[in-house]
């Protein structure tokens, strides 16, 4: 039964989540009283992370323990303390980061092997509790009580992927809120407040399952065709692909998560604003993974003196900054080599061009709209022989044994036309901030609506389709 | 956050979408075993309402339901009584749209073929079993490949074939569709199999489906329906030599790894491909031989995804078709 249970994952985006499991959620949600909620949400948040994580549920319990143990130490301002409780989560985060790179083996009795795998969502919940460690130090509130702690860490909504948000942020504060008697009204307030996420949650759904997942299908086209086959458009185009299936894969999935988040009566938590949109690589990473971003300029960039030291200093702290960053997504080269390409990128933003604002700006919308999308391709293609075929094809270098299609592209821009058509149009900056704005208008409410449909339709006939920052 | 002035209108799209939920799992629930018998989902595992979203994939809308109306009601003797005044008056016109509609759709192909789709009966060449020979890139200049992804490959990336053949291809592509006339671009028109068929006379025809009809039916259910297309071949194509190319295999690894698409299913379809080769009119290539290594696998090194070949790599599956080409002395 247990195993049974456990053989497959359960994603926001799947049928039988959104139909029959969040509606039940809520509905024993609402039914108890507000200050209670946590105790709901806490064995719903273990069981979807066993369902996902499987066997290892136990270092997510271990280190929300310990951590809770340690947390009255580092509220007492010891250093000690806290400098304990850093090492600790990082060694776990980067122990398992390793040990699963090596593929490191343990061999248990009956001749039977377990593989070590990351943990899923380790690199999200480790960090969220080095935030509330470091902000429980600096004295920016109490230590919490051991459910409000056990809520927060384990939030079904973040505890996979994120978004890392921290505890201030996340927590309700119902004492600050008018008091909700009677059934009736507390039937109202569970009506709007599931209302006020569900226009997050739907955006995101439509992005998640009706975009991305069909870009996806696209990008995986190019690895089954093989990248020293592509024609040099369909390389290009490659670029763009891949760009936006990340882009709307993990926007969708952060917007499905803070909508949950805000059905529960949490804050919106904003991982996303407009990325393409910026002017520079800084500034578009100001906009993209907000909440990774500022974790490492608030615990990171700004404690070792930001670029108040000068500008040996901030160039140091940058290097710092994007080494962490590259270790955090993976110790694989092709990680390391796509944090290093963006960081020579800002520190050639920072010390060169913005000695002319205008040199800046071009050469900035360059770097976001042609260069970050090549990075992508770093990211994507963790083998360098394929990194390099493709690199090669974009610049049109033959390769030897490859054949090449020179109307490839064709057939994607046939198959994948609407998908393209669309992310490239919600990537007009204000396009969701508009529908968020406008939710309670009539038109609002039918197309969010209708975008609810077509996404189910779509989820209804896919296989499932992992989110892709679950592999961090 | 700015607190706003919250009112229930304000949980209009909630409300909405509990209706159309609700209405949607009842209208499913109701038509399971009707409108939507034939498809079958795990209602402990799956909400009733993806048998709704299932049919409308299918081209099977809620609209489309029809209600029995019992025997001998009132209405079912008016039914009768009108029906009877249009025969007397027009003359019965429904056996006429019964054989459109099979013509077009022949999901259950008669035993014995239609007379109005049956060529004058032919003289045999020869009863002799003909051999595989050796041919060169021209032999595929009347030829039509049909077939899934994988002949979409061969399709895009083996200039030698697709410079000279005709391919009716699409990804994901089963015989099912191709026995109920599901349509597929063809020189820039939809057209179904049977259109393509009556259109031109094609030398030779090739056959490769069934890796997506592994998690479908049995190997028997999957043998009959692809018997039902190659008999329908044979009327609209006579003259034409039917090549029935095997199910090409996955990786090792991926056979591995994955409980439906895995070589060992893939052998037991094949196992019932083989016996439709009379060696007469038609023949069954094993696509696999070149493209295997020794686990009996597709090569590695063939594959980025483990389930089809690279571009670059098709030239094993063209080199096996041209050693196995067949030639009539007529």
């Amino acid at each position: 039964m247990f195993t049974d249970f456990l053989k497959s994952g359960l994603l926001f985006s799947d049928i039988p989540f959104i139909f029959r499991i969040l509606p039940l959620f809520l509905l024993i949600y609402y039914l108890v009283p507000r200050k209670a909620r946590v105790w709901i949400s806490i064995p719903f948040s273990l069981l979807f992370y066993v369902k996902n994580a499987g066997e290892y549920t136990p270092v997510l319990l271990l280190a929300l323990l310990v951590n809770f143990g340690l947390s009255f130490l580092t509220a007492r301002k010891s250093k000690i303390a806290l400098g304990f409780t850093i090492v600790l989560n990082a060694c776990l985060l980067m122990g398992f980061k390793i040990l699963s790179a090596l593929g490191f083996t343990i061999h248990l009795p009956q001749g039977r092997e377990f593989v070590i795998l990351l943990p899923l969502g380790i690199s999200f919940y480790t960090f969220k509790l080095i935030s509330y460690q470091i902000d429980l130090y600096r004295q920016k509130y109490p230590v919490a009580s051991f459910g409000s702690f056990a809520a927060y860490i384990t939030d079904f909504t973040q505890v996979i992927c994120g978004p890392i948000a921290r505890y201030n942020e996340w927590k309700i504060d119902y004492d600050s809120m008018p008091a909700v008697r009677g059934f009736k009204n507390r039937v109202k307030e569970a009506f709007i407040q599931i209302s006020e996420g569900l226009t997050f949650f739907i955006t995101g759904l439509f992005f998640k399952v009706f975009i991305a997942d069909h870009l996806s299908i696209l990008w995986n086209s190019f690895g089954t065709i093989g990248y020293m086959n592509l024609s040099v458009p369909m390389a290009w185009l490659g670029v763009f692909v891949y760009s936006l299936n990340l882009f709307y894969d993990f926007w969708g999935y952060s917007l499905m998560a803070s909508g949950i988040g805000v059905m529960m009566g949490h804050k919106h938590i904003r991982n996303f604003k407009d990325p393409y949109g910026a002017t520079s690589v800084s500034d578009f990473y100001r906009r993209w993974h907000i909440t990774l971003g500022t974790w490492f300029r608030d615990y990171i960039y700004i404690p070792m003196g930001g670029s108040r030291k000068g500008s040996f200093r901030t160039a140091f702290n940058l290097i710092v900054v994007w080494l962490l960053t590259g270790i955090w997504h993976g110790i694989t080269p092709n990680f390391m080599i796509w944090a290093g390409v963006l960081l020579l990128l800002i520190l050639w933003e920072k010390f060169v061009l913005s000695k002319n604002k205008v040199v800046l700006r071009i050469f900035g919308q360059f770097h976001v709209l042609v260069l970050i999308p090549l990075s992508w391709v770093v990211f994507a293609l963790p083998k360098f022989t394929d990194l390099s075929h493709y690199f090669l094809r974009l610049f049109g270098q033959s390769i030897e044994g490859s054949v090449i299609n020179a109307k490839d592209y064709l057939n994607i821009l046939r198959d994948g036309w609407i998908f393209l058509f669309l992310a490239v149009f919600c990537l007009i900056p204000g396009v969701r901030d508009f529908l968020e704005r406008e939710k309670y208008r009539v038109f609002t409410t039918i197309l969010l609506f209708v975008l609810f449909w077509i996404s189910i339709f779509s989820a209804s006939g896919a296989s499932l389709n992992p989110f892709m920052y679950m592999n961090f | 956050m700015k607190q706003r002035k919250k009112t229930p209108k304000h949980a209009a799209l909630l409300i909405l979408i509990i209706i159309s939920a609700l209405l949607c799992t009842a209208w499913s629930l109701i038509m399971r075993s009707s409108l939507y018998a034939d498809y079958d989902i795990d209602l402990k595992q799956t909400p009733s309402l993806v048998l709704m979203m299932n049919g409308i994939r299918e081209g099977v809308y809620p609209w489309d339901a029809k209600f029995e109306i019992p025997e001998g009601s009132f209405l079912d003797q008016a039914k009768d009584r009108i029906q009877a005044f249009f025969d007397k008056e027009q003359g019965n016109t429904t056996q006429t749209g019964v054989d459109k509609t099979v013509a077009e759709t022949p999901s259950e192909i008669p035993s014995e073929p239609d007379s109005g789709l049956v060529p004058e009966p032919m003289e045999p060449i020869s009863i002799e079993p003909l051999e595989f020979t050796t041919v060169d890139d021209t032999y595929f200049e009347d030829a039509l490949f049909i077939g899934d992804s994988r002949m979409v490959g061969l399709s895009e990336y083996c200039e030698p074939i697709y410079s000279r053949a005709d391919f009716y291809v699409k990804r994901s592509m089963t015989i099912y569709q191709l026995l109920d006339g599901k349509e597929v671009k063809f020189n820039k028109e939809n057209k179904t199999l049977w259109e393509v068929l009556d259109e031109k006379q094609y030398g030779k025809i090739y056959i490769q489906v069934g890796i997506n009809e592994i998690g479908t039916g049995t190997p028997e259910y999957f043998q009959n329906a692809y018997s039902q297309v190659l008999t329908e071949i044979s009327v609209r194509q006579p003259n034409a030599i039917i090549f029935v190319n095997s199910i090409m295999h996955v990786t090792a690894k991926k056979s591995r790894e994955d409980k439906l698409y895995n070589n060992p299913n893939i052998n037991a379809r094949n196992a019932v491909l083989e016996p439709f080769a009379d060696n007469i009119h038609i023949f069954y290539i094993d696509v696999n031989e070149n493209i295997d290594d020794a686990n009996g696998g597709m090569r590695q090194d063939y594959s980025y995804d483990d389930i089809h070949l690279l571009g670059s790599c098709y030239e094993p599956f063209h080199r096996t078709l041209l050693t196995h080409g067949i030639v009539k002395n007529e």
